[in-house]
């Protein structure tokens, strides 16, 4: 209201001090314009009596000037600039006039100068010169301004009343809408609307504002529709999240438990392997005690046998010849076989003891790996066998070897043992041919020793890696312990041994040892 | 002794204002150098009848008939124009010798020979100009009067008609009005 009335009321102020203006401006161009016309008309009338030197016609012709009351003096000067004929308002007092008279016009304060010249026959002849006063200006401009003032007041006074009347119309139509929206956004409630009013802008405006609540809330239900889906479907999923979880859960324990279990296991297993090594060791260690015992006491009682038969053969002639002959067979060829099967038996239990000590001795000793050539342990190895491959004029074919990280006496043991093997149980009525090649994988290496020997019997391979078990056949030393050496330190490194065999034809054994690294993992 | 005052002080005042008056009078115009230039000036507001001129740049003619009074002050109109037309100054002894002339000065030497002159005068489109008394009555179209030191003039507005002349009601304004009478 307040804006509407400023506004009103700067805008009528803006155009009536405008038109004022543009009023005085043009009133004074035309007074201007009137003067100069003036001028012109009294300069030409006068030439004659100028040209003539006739001051009182002169005086007669500015004299007509009277009828306009605004011009206070005239006056009619020579070429020269002397005042020729003068005209003054009644009770005007002789005003001085500045002697280089300018063509055109001046306005002072309260006065406008005109001077034009008075031309004949195209030549100046003299100058006139108007000044009038600004009475009739000021008198517009108070005339003007007074108008102005009660138009100004009347305007705004309508103004008034219409704005009143018509806020009314417009302001309470957006006051509902006001209202309609804060309750809006206060309560969110869209289910409120606008009451339309009349078909102009506040209608369509109203119109376009509930259209626009219509969207929301139909936007807003569709939304609490998919976030109720959303929720839902977040529950279950929650749900099964937290079931499979559960499931992982009982699993892992499970899994611990098992581990656990198997971590015991291999505990108890460990221990009986540790019990067995040490009782391996303990039975072999004690066994031997008793075992020279034995051998010493039987020796010595072979000797005493020896020294009491020439005592016996004294005593003996008291018995008959029978019994005679009974006792002297006792006592010189059973006693003495008896004790040589003794002696016999105990140094074969020796060996196999010691065979047994060594293999736990293999089983406890800590492995040291270090790169080590196969080229050079198998050269080494045929070298020792060499007298025994001479003699059975043995053909040994050495393929390329590689330098792999193992334990070197372990190496050592296992293609010893399996050389020896192959040289051992060669077929005696062909030349033996025996080879050694090796095969790089990308985990490991695998060794082949091939012969062409006596083969081993299908239903002695299962057999033939278990402790003391021998090749049948009286014509090889040995005390069964190879083979179950080579696979004991075969498995400490992790690796595997496979035998392909044909009896009378030969034997491969294929050795896989892993790469071993060179932190010293050593397995069980 | 208030004569002798009053001679003494008009001595007095003679002697103040005697030089600006010998000043004043070499300035002042005499009475000839007056009647040439109202001369011009009457030609400037009179007009002739197309058939005056033979074309738009023919001069315009000022005749002086008998003798001369304007002596060394015609010099100083030499070169003026007149309505935009070159201005020539033709002297003539006798009214015989009259030729093209737009403006004729008719001097005071013959004022007794008008009865001759003026039958002739009627019948040109000449603007005539005397300077002798009763010119204008016996149908010169304007004539010199000089009253108190002034220089007026008389104008005959038959003889002016008779002439073919348009005489600005300015100058008329500023003369005196005759007619013609024998």
């Amino acid at each position: 209201m307040l804006i509407s009335m400023a506004t009103t009321g700067v805008a009528l102020l803006i155009s009536g001090a405008a038109l004022i203006f543009n009023e005085m401006v043009s009133y004074r161009r035309s007074l201007v314009n009137s003067l100069t016309v003036q001028a012109r008309i009294t300069g030409s009338n006068s030439t004659a009596a100028l040209s003539f030197n006739n001051p009182r016609v002169a005086n007669e012709i500015l004299g007509a000037l009277s009828a306009a009351p605004n011009i206070v003096q005239a006056t009619i000067h020579t070429r020269e600039g002397e005042i020729f004929a003068r005209y003054l308002r009644n009770g005007e007092r002789v005003k001085p006039i500045s002697p280089p008279l300018k063509n055109g016009y001046s306005i002072a304060a309260n006065s406008i100068v005109v001077v034009e010249p008075i031309i004949l026959d195209r030549e100046p002849i003299g100058t006139i010169l108007i000044e009038s006063d600004l009475r009739e200006l000021l008198g517009r401009l108070w005339w003007y301004t007074t108008i102005m003032v009660i138009v100004f007041s009347g305007s705004l006074w309508i103004a008034f009343l219409l704005l009143s009347r018509m806020q009314r119309a417009v302001t309470s139509p957006i006051l509902d809408l006001v209202q309609v929206m804060g309750t809006v956004s206060r309560e969110g409630d869209y289910s409120v609307r606008a009451s339309a009013w009349n078909d102009d802008e506040l209608g369509s405006l109203a119109q376009g504002f509930n259209e626009m609540l219509v969207q929301i809330q139909s936007r807003d239900r569709e939304l609490e529709l998919h976030r109720r889906q959303l929720e839902q479907t977040v529950a279950s999923r929650t749900a099964e999240l937290a079931e499979a979880n559960k499931q992982l859960q009982r699993e892992l324990v499970e899994r611990q438990r098992a581990e656990e279990q198997l971590q015991r296991y291999s505990g108890e297993l460990r221990d009986i392997n540790d019990e067995l090594k040490s009782f391996a060791y303990m039975v072999s260690h004690d066994l031997r005690a008793p075992l020279i015992n034995i051998k010493g006491f039987a020796s010595e009682l072979d000797l005493a046998l020896k020294d009491a038969i020439p005592l016996l053969e004294q005593s003996l002639t008291s018995l008959c010849g029978k019994e005679r002959e009974q006792v002297r067979c006792a006592l010189q060829q059973d006693a003495p076989e008896a004790l040589g099967f003794i002696s016999s038996s105990v140094t074969r239990m020796d060996a196999l003891i010691n065979a047994v000590l060594q293999l736990s001795y293999m089983g406890r000793r800590e492995i040291r790996l270090e790169t080590v050539s196969v080229m050079t342990i198998v050269n080494s190895i045929l070298q020792s066998l060499r007298h025994q491959l001479e003699q059975r004029s043995v053909t040994v074919t050495v393929g390329e070897l590689p330098e792999i990280i193992i334990d070197k006496m372990a190496l050592e043991q296992i293609i010893g043992n399996l050389l020896d093997n192959a040289v051992k149980y060669l077929a005696a009525e062909r030349p033996g041919r025996i080879e050694v090649i090796a095969c790089e994988e990308a985990d490991g290496t695998t060794l082949r020793i091939s012969d062409n020997g006596r083969g081993i019997a299908p239903g002695d391979r299962g057999k033939m890696f278990e402790l003391f078990r021998r090749g049948n056949c009286p014509d090889t030393v040995g005390e069964g312990m190879g083979l179950a050496c080579v696979k004991t330190l075969v498995r400490r490194f992790g690796g595997r041994i496979e035998c392909e065999s044909e009896p009378g034809v030969g034997t491969t054994f294929s050795v896989f040892i892993p790469k071993q690294s060179d932190s010293g993992k050593e397995y069980q | 002794m208030i004569k002798r005052t009053v001679t003494i002080l008009i001595i007095l005042a003679w002697c103040i204002l005697s030089l600006p008056t010998v000043q004043a009078e070499e300035r002042l115009p005499s009475e000839y150098q007056v009647k040439l230039a109202f001369l011009l000036n009457f030609a400037r507001f009179v007009e002739w009848p197309k058939d005056a001129f033979a074309d738009a740049n023919s001069p315009i003619i000022l005749g002086i008939l008998g003798d001369d009074p304007f002596g060394t002050s015609l010099a100083s109109i030499k070169g003026k124009t007149i309505h935009g037309r070159k201005l020539l100054i033709n002297k003539f002894k006798d009214v015989d010798d009259i030729r093209d002339c737009h403006i004729l000065f008719v001097s005071s030497s013959e004022k007794n020979h008008l009865s001759r002159i003026m039958p002739f005068l009627r019948q040109a489109k000449i603007l005539t100009v005397g300077d002798m008394r009763k010119f204008a009555q016996k149908g010169g179209v304007i004539n010199f009067v000089v009253e108190n030191d002034k220089v007026g003039f008389e104008i005959n507005v038959d003889a002016g008609k008779r002439a073919g002349l348009q005489i600005s009601s300015k100058l008329l304004s500023l003369a005196r009005i005759v007619r013609d009478s024998q």
